[in-house]
């Protein structure tokens, strides 16, 4: 079941009476709340971004944002007279997140239940409550890694992507192939332990087996000589995307036993799944040895089940909701001919 | 429109590929991504009104046009 506890990726933020003092189009909006600047500043810091569904017209609204120094810490703020709860939905499109992260601020209670009846998953939040959110424990976050601070550019960079995309007269791949791709797989390091624990507590939709595993099980895995285990890097023509995917292989007599599968979702729709699939079945054919996937059903992950079935995996055991996938095709997976891949 | 046409109209909308006929191998040659993939089984699924069971999600019954046709027909009984 879908949780109302989990981390918060995303607060949306209403404007008139809690962001800022007082009602714009009535002459308000001159002082800002106390504490909510802070606030703002301190979740940007630990990768928690941030957004807007404020009922105002967009340009004055923005341009007090814009005299606040605040503008450039919202992500498609949704500034108009619809409903809230479309507002959300646009924002749970635009930016590929799932209800049950994101949490909505607002003084009206009209408003918060106008979003709870369309979204029973957002989490709302009075804007009395606003000074104090930085301190609860839905709004923490264990270590602020490198992929974190820089979480709110990165969202940036993927919705300049989606407007090209949408802009672009072309098949997918044809688009693909003009962002210019380079997938960096290198094996994991101590360094890199956070972005991977981070990763496994974030990803639901994209992980093969909800499996997580603590820092030192994961530091272990690091070094065993047992594991092949990859954290792999995106950048391309619009900027970096961090460290979007991880993959965990155990060496068996027989066969490479894929463990763990994790692609970051902000990346979904960039084949980085299927490339970690092939770069897979490229290992195994390099030690003469099958391919088996461990799966574990969840109530998120059919997409990446769909992946691996499509990739020509089939079952060869189950006992639900684990099951046990083997690669049946005769020859590795090549790359995806819009991804530049480099193997560390 | 029989289930081929549905299909491929589904396909010429998201891919806007003009090559595409009803045996072009789409999981080989293509690289679907995981968005795209369920994409597709969500159309067959919504816009044939079935449900399919999770052995059907295979590369036999998705490699192209026609496979997914004769998956869906065999659900509608034709």
């Amino acid at each position: 079941m879908a949780q109302k506890n989990g981390p918060i990726k995303c607060v949306v933020w209403d404007l008139d009476n809690t962001l800022w003092e007082g009602v714009l189009t009535e002459g308000g909006g001159k002082t800002l709340r106390p504490g909510v600047k802070e606030t703002i500043q301190a979740l940007d810091k630990r990768g928690i971004i941030h957004s807007i569904a404020s009922k105002n017209d967009y340009g004055p609204a923005a341009r007090r944002l814009e005299e606040f120094g605040l503008l450039e810490y919202f992500l498609c703020p949704q500034i108009s007279w619809n409903p809230k709860s479309g507002s959300i939905q646009a924002i749970l499109d635009l930016l590929n997140l799932k209800p049950e992260a994101v949490a909505f601020v607002d003084d009206s209670p009209f408003e918060r239940d106008e979003v709870t009846f369309a979204h029973p998953l957002v989490r709302t939040y009075d804007a009395a409550e606003a000074d104090a959110l930085a301190g609860r424990p839905e709004f923490q976050v264990r270590f602020v890694t490198e992929d974190a601070a820089n979480r709110r550019s990165m969202y940036r960079a993927d919705l300049d992507r989606q407007s090209a995309e949408a802009a672009f007269q072309g098949g997918s791949d044809d688009f693909l192939a003009t962002l210019h791709m380079k997938l960096d797989i290198a094996p994991v390091t101590e360094k890199d332990l956070q972005r991977v624990e981070e990763l496994t507590v974030r990803t639901h939709q994209l992980n093969s087996t909800g499996y997580t595993y603590s820092y030192e099980e994961l530091l272990a895995l690091a070094d065993s000589p047992r594991h092949i285990f990859r954290i792999c890097g995106l950048t391309d023509d619009y900027g970096s995307s961090g460290k979007v995917g991880l993959l965990l292989l155990e060496e068996e007599d027989e066969a490479l036993k894929l463990k763990l599968l994790i692609v970051s979702c902000r990346v979904m729709t960039r084949g980085i799944g299927s490339a970690l699939l092939c770069y897979a079945t490229q290992l195994a054919a390099r030690k003469g040895k099958k391919l088996q996937a461990e799966f574990l059903e969840t109530e998120h992950n059919r997409i990446m089940y769909i992946t691996y079935k499509l990739a020509g995996f089939e079952e060869i055991w189950e006992d639900e909701p684990n099951l046990l996938l083997e690669y049946q095709g005769e020859a590795p997976l090549d790359f995806p001919p819009y991804l530049t891949v480099t193997e560390a | 429109m029989d289930t081929k046409e549905r299909i491929f109209q589904f396909f010429v909308k998201q891919k806007k590929d003009a090559g595409l006929d009803y045996d072009t191998e789409l999981l080989k040659s293509k690289h679907i991504n995981s968005m795209f993939a369920l994409q597709i089984v969500l159309f067959v699924e919504k816009e044939f009104g079935i449900k399919l069971k999770r052995k059907e999600i295979s590369e036999a019954n998705f490699h192209s046009i026609s496979a997914i046709a004769a998956l869906v027909d065999s659900h509608l009984g034709q």
